[in-house]
């Protein structure tokens, strides 16, 4: 217990000092350049980060990004616990998957977005571009928690002829749970990342990435940085959350006594 | 009677089993000795169906309870419900906790595997075999890790199980006192073959150490066949 509080105090450290060192380079770079349009000061940057709060444009962009980003991810962790389904029942289907997977995974992602461009609209491009890069990540990291599931309790739930409903809602789903909660954070973070890339180039209206595109037709660094450390922090938080959601159901999971260490 | 005839199988690395057979009495409980490699945990999942062989074997009941060495629990799940697990729509609270209080477990229904001593994991282990309704218990060495003290209590917690409905059991284990102490018949096995099947009447648990020619026939057995 004593060393878990004392992990956690050296993660808050390291995560404060890390900032710091951060924000220390963007005053380094600050006052060499000294060029507000190719880096803006600090003051400016919350500035602009208070101007966008007093917004409601921006806080329906922001809505609209983070919607955005967590139906694709929910469609892409959906598709994926389909197609792991799919794959237990059948190792044929598995087999015929494994290649499209792995041509999804090495997909250039610009390149999809352009085309999607043409094929679709700005508005729907970023979020099939966010799920195609989410899936197979998802579907890999399915996979493994379910590789990893002990064989010799699912040799016992044979051997005791318990049901299929037992099974999975006793067996499969609790075993698989951790796994999946320890990486729904990073996920939703990076599907995050990709919308917003995806919709800066896609040009979105009502939306992070359409703003972004928009301050830099203008050369507007402090709203481009204010943007950015928004999304940074927003991308954070999810993490952080899931993170905690993460502990209280390993307790749930996995009971009293396994939840993970810090 | 459980009947192994011209029973045979090879893994990759060799073959186990070439035309072995064995008759298995019922309401007994059959220990299986012998080297390791010798082929007993392989006869115990050839008898739970988890592993084809060519040959027959008949009179295997269609449930089969098994008591493996490492208690193989859900750890999401309390002793409680480990136990009623096996028991599917069957689960009766009342059979649980009675089953839990006969293998001294009163008070832990609620408590996690994690939060378990081994001993105490392998009681539940011991208890989900006894509460499933199956016609034959097999065991591959429950007690291999326990303390001569616990392996002793156990043994007794298995045989005051037992002797209530004296289902057949056939055990495994490469310890002579163990197979003295739990069983009726012992057979020792080398390279797949049974080099001696010896036989004692009376009740089990018989007393640890206690001087007696089944167990000196037992250990002598198995001194020549390892």
């Amino acid at each position: 217990m004593k060393a878990f509080f004392f992990g956690k105090k050296l993660n808050i450290a390291f995560s404060f000092l890390a900032v710091v060192a951060m924000w220390g380079a963007w005053l380094i770079a600050y006052y060499t350049v000294r060029n507000d349009y190719i880096v803006p000061s600090f003051t400016d940057t919350v500035v602009a980060i208070g101007k966008n709060f007093a917004d409601g444009g921006f806080w329906a962009a922001f809505g609209g990004t983070l919607l955005r980003t967590l139906y694709s991810w929910a469609v892409a962790f959906a598709a994926s616990l389909l197609t792991l389904c799919l794959g237990a029942l059948s190792e044929k289907f598995r087999r015929f998957l494994a290649p499209l997977v792995s041509a999804l995974r090495t997909l250039p992602t610009m390149a999809v977005t352009l085309m999607l461009l043409i094929w679709t609209s700005p508005r729907v491009a970023p979020t099939v571009v966010a799920f195609m890069m989410i899936f197979p990540l998802s579907y890999t990291q399915l996979y493994a928690s379910f590789c990893a599931i002990d064989e010799k309790l699912l040799q016992m739930a044979r051997i005791y002829k318990i049901g299929g409903a037992d099974r999975l809602t006793k067996i499969y789903i609790p075993l698989l749970m951790p796994g999946v909660f320890a990486e729904t954070g990073a996920n939703i973070s990076l599907t995050l990342k990709v919308m917003v890339s995806a919709e800066v180039l896609a040009g979105t209206f009502g939306s992070v990435g359409g703003l972004m595109y928009t301050a830099s037709m203008y050369s507007r660094m402090d709203q481009m940085f204010a943007l950015t450390i928004v999304m940074l922090a927003a991308g954070g938080l999810l993490e952080f959350a899931f993170g905690q959601l993460s502990r209280i159901t390993d307790r749930w999971v996995l009971g009293r006594g396994q939840g993970r260490r810090a | 009677m459980i009947v192994l005839d011209k029973v045979s199988k090879s893994y990759p690395s060799g073959p186990v089993y070439k035309d072995f057979s064995l008759s298995i009495e019922e309401g007994k409980i059959t220990c299986l000795l012998g080297a390791s490699g010798c082929g007993k945990t392989t006869l115990l999942n050839m008898l739970a169906g988890l592993l084809p062989y060519q040959g027959r074997i008949a009179g295997v009941p269609g449930r089969v309870s098994y008591i493996f060495q490492e208690e193989r629990l859900l750890p999401n799940l309390t002793v409680r419900g480990n136990v009623a697990l096996v028991l599917g729509r069957r689960a009766d609270a009342g059979r649980v906790s009675d089953i839990l209080k006969k293998v001294e477990l009163s008070g832990k229904e609620d408590a996690f595997p994690a939060e378990l001593s081994g001993g105490q994991a392998q009681r539940v282990s011991i208890a989900r075999a006894f509460a499933y309704p199956s016609g034959l218990i097999l065991m591959d060495e429950p007690f291999a890790s326990l303390d001569t003290a616990l392996k002793i209590r156990l043994i007794g917690v298995f045989c005051r199980l037992w002797e209530e409905e004296k289902r057949t059991a056939v055990f495994v284990t490469h310890d002579a006192e163990e197979a003295y102490m739990l069983s009726h018949r012992a057979l020792v096995l080398k390279e797949g073959k049974i080099v001696a099947d010896l036989s004692c009447g009376g009740e089990v648990p018989r007393a640890y150490g206690a001087a007696s020619p089944y167990r000196d026939a037992i250990l002598s057995a198995l001194m020549s066949a390892t």
